[in-house]
């Protein structure tokens, strides 16, 4: 087996370095393209039988755990998924054998737990300064997003920031506190969240989730600017901010909060509607952008040219764009002089590229998927060309 | 300085936290983070996640006080949510990043018709896997590396990765007659 195909299948960590070098693999070799791309559905496959097939994560904690669990120490909740994985389990390993190691395996993570809380309040009961982990309690920050991997950054906050974030949950017991925060800072933040959903937090922007996988609707709330894929579910998604809740069912839009709330959409359907019970809601379609402003009773809605009003996100966005716009918004994105042959101009593509990916790693992309060159000229100019 | 305490105390706060007490919440937790934070680096090491973990564990137990009957049991209940939080990490550690096709690597061009017939029959693929390269996959899904996959069924990361390699090897074969196939017959109806 060549090298290259060994770092592809068994490679735990990607760099843009290793798709470099499997763009050139699949350059050299279309067959071995296809070939990865068929173990990407098996691989799928497999993980969607076992979604099928298999109780919960939640549920396969609650089976292996449940002879150190006193029925007491488990939520009406808790108890039903339990009672119901225990019916099911049997089947569960018969079709999937490696159910029994991931039950092992959590078996063991438990014994891990049990030692590190033994040390921590030994067998006198008290604990030891010592052997007490250094770092205060932080509020999650997040990371620029590397590619598409999920990176987060070591956390930098001080205690009194947690302290403050512990206080205003307690301090407004009205205001329930969230399942998960996330916050960026200095840079973009890509966030996943249980469902499947991915959410493209700007500088700045915050976001506190509050469903889980038991919840019957998906409910978050954003500071800021957010870039939102949305998987479809029949559980509603809602995203609220100060002034506005915005419910869509299986879309990709983005939401801007610095006066008032803007929603501007990609792909799919989605309300939106002022907080306040008095105002009234309206639809939007893809291409469509909606405008509340602080006081509004019920939103404006405008047409906006993708990728326009998605700058923010860091994402060049196409739908349908014929080549000679993407390469001008290339050009404009990158600062280059980028060109395109007249047998290509009118060529609509459709695709999303993170910008922080680079102009050279895009367009040749985009070449490839057109089946054509890019070159650089005398001038430095870039010409797409076949 | 996390406070000096031990499983007495513990209770102490658990009570005084759901009585109302915003101090006896701040030492409950701040005691927890400690244990919490070294579970989470014995398994998966002094990583950046670490932190999000110990925060969303915590949160959960701050969420669910209200469920926590006996404020005794509290490690059953904190250990709990420490597991929760690690499988959903397991859940999230591969699937954005490891994808190898995805929208921002194929670009569509509408003027180029679908292929037929390029999607595999996943059954059949899957079936035409030994019962321990199933596994293999099935555990690589759930979020393992090879090392802790090789861990749990008790052989060594490079026979793991000799038994994927094989597993593609044998998947590429299949596929290759089934593309002959389709291309001999007439299509199949779907």
């Amino acid at each position: 087996m060549p090298y290259e195909l060994e770092h592809i299948l068994l490679h735990d960590e990607w760099t843009e370095a290793d798709r470099t070098v499997l763009r050139q693999a699949f350059e050299a070799d279309p067959a071995l393209e296809a070939a990865l791309r068929r173990w990407e559905e098996l691989r799928a496959g497999a993980a969607s039988r076992w979604e099928s097939d298999v109780p919960s994560r939640a549920a396969l904690v609650l089976l292996a755990c449940q002879d150190r669990l006193d029925p007491a120490d488990m939520s009406e909740n808790e108890r039903s998924l339990l009672q119901e994985a225990s019916a099911r389990v049997d089947q569960a390993i018969r079709r999937h054998p490696a159910v029994e190691d991931v039950l092992g395996r959590i078996r063991t993570e438990a014994d891990a737990f049990d030692r590190e809380w033994a040390r921590a309040f030994d067998r006198s009961g008290i604990a030891s300064p010592a052997k007490t982990a250094r770092g205060p309690l932080r509020k999650a920050v997040g990371s620029p997003s590397r590619g598409l991997r999920l990176a987060r950054l070591s956390l930098v906050a001080a205690a009194t920031i947690a302290l403050l974030f512990v206080g205003r949950i307690w301090l407004n017991p009205a205001v329930p506190a969230p399942v998960m925060s996330f916050s960026a800072q200095t840079g973009m933040q890509v966030v996943s969240l249980e469902d499947g959903s991915r959410v493209r937090l700007a500088p700045q922007a915050s976001l506190d989730v509050y469903f889980d996988e038991s919840s019957t609707e998906r409910r978050v709330r954003l500071q800021g600017n957010g870039f939102f894929e949305i998987t479809s579910q029949a559980r509603p998604f809602r995203v609220e901010t100060d002034n506005a809740l915005t419910t869509v069912l299986g879309t990709t839009f983005g939401v801007r909060t610095q006066e008032g709330t803007e929603v501007l959409l990609v792909s799919g359907r989605v309300s939106m509607a002022p907080t306040n019970e008095a105002g009234q809601g309206i639809t939007l379609s893809p291409g469509q952008r909606g405008l509340l402003a602080p006081g509004d009773a019920t939103p404006r809605v405008q047409e906006f040219t993708m990728p326009e009003g998605f700058e923010w996100s860091g994402l060049l966005i196409f739908r349908s764009t014929p080549m000679q716009t993407v390469v001008e918004r290339l050009s404009d994105a990158f600062d280059l002089s980028i060109s395109v042959s007249d047998d290509l101009k009118e060529t609509p593509l459709t695709g999303t590229f993170e910008s922080e990916r680079g102009s050279t790693t895009i367009l040749s992309i985009i070449a490839s998927a057109l089946g054509a060159t890019v070159t650089e000229r005398a001038n430095g100019s870039l010409h797409v060309h076949r | 300085m996390p406070p000096i305490a031990d499983t007495v105390q513990l209770a102490s706060w658990v009570r005084e936290a759901r009585d109302g007490s915003e101090a006896a919440l701040t030492h409950l937790l701040r005691a927890l983070e400690s244990p919490m934070r070294s579970f989470f680096i014995s398994r998966i090491g002094r990583r950046p996640d670490v932190d999000d973990l110990v925060q969303n564990a915590l949160l959960r137990v701050h969420r669910g006080l209200g469920d926590l009957n006996d404020p005794n049991r509290l490690k059953a209940f904190a250990m709990k949510g420490a597991l929760y939080e690690l499988q959903d990490f397991y859940r999230g550690r591969y699937t954005p990043k490891e994808r190898l096709f995805d929208i921002h690597e194929a670009p569509e061009i509408h003027d180029e018709p679908e292929v037929s017939g390029a999607r595999i029959d996943v059954e059949k693929a899957l079936s035409s896997l030994s019962d321990k390269a199933r596994r293999i996959i099935e555990l690589r899904e759930y979020g393992y590396r090879y090392e802790e996959i090789a861990e749990m069924v008790g052989s060594t990361e490079a026979a793991i990765k000799m038994q994927v390699k094989r597993a593609f090897a044998r998947m590429r074969d299949a596929i290759g007659l089934v593309l002959l196939w389709i291309g001999s017959f007439p299509p199949l109806e779907r």
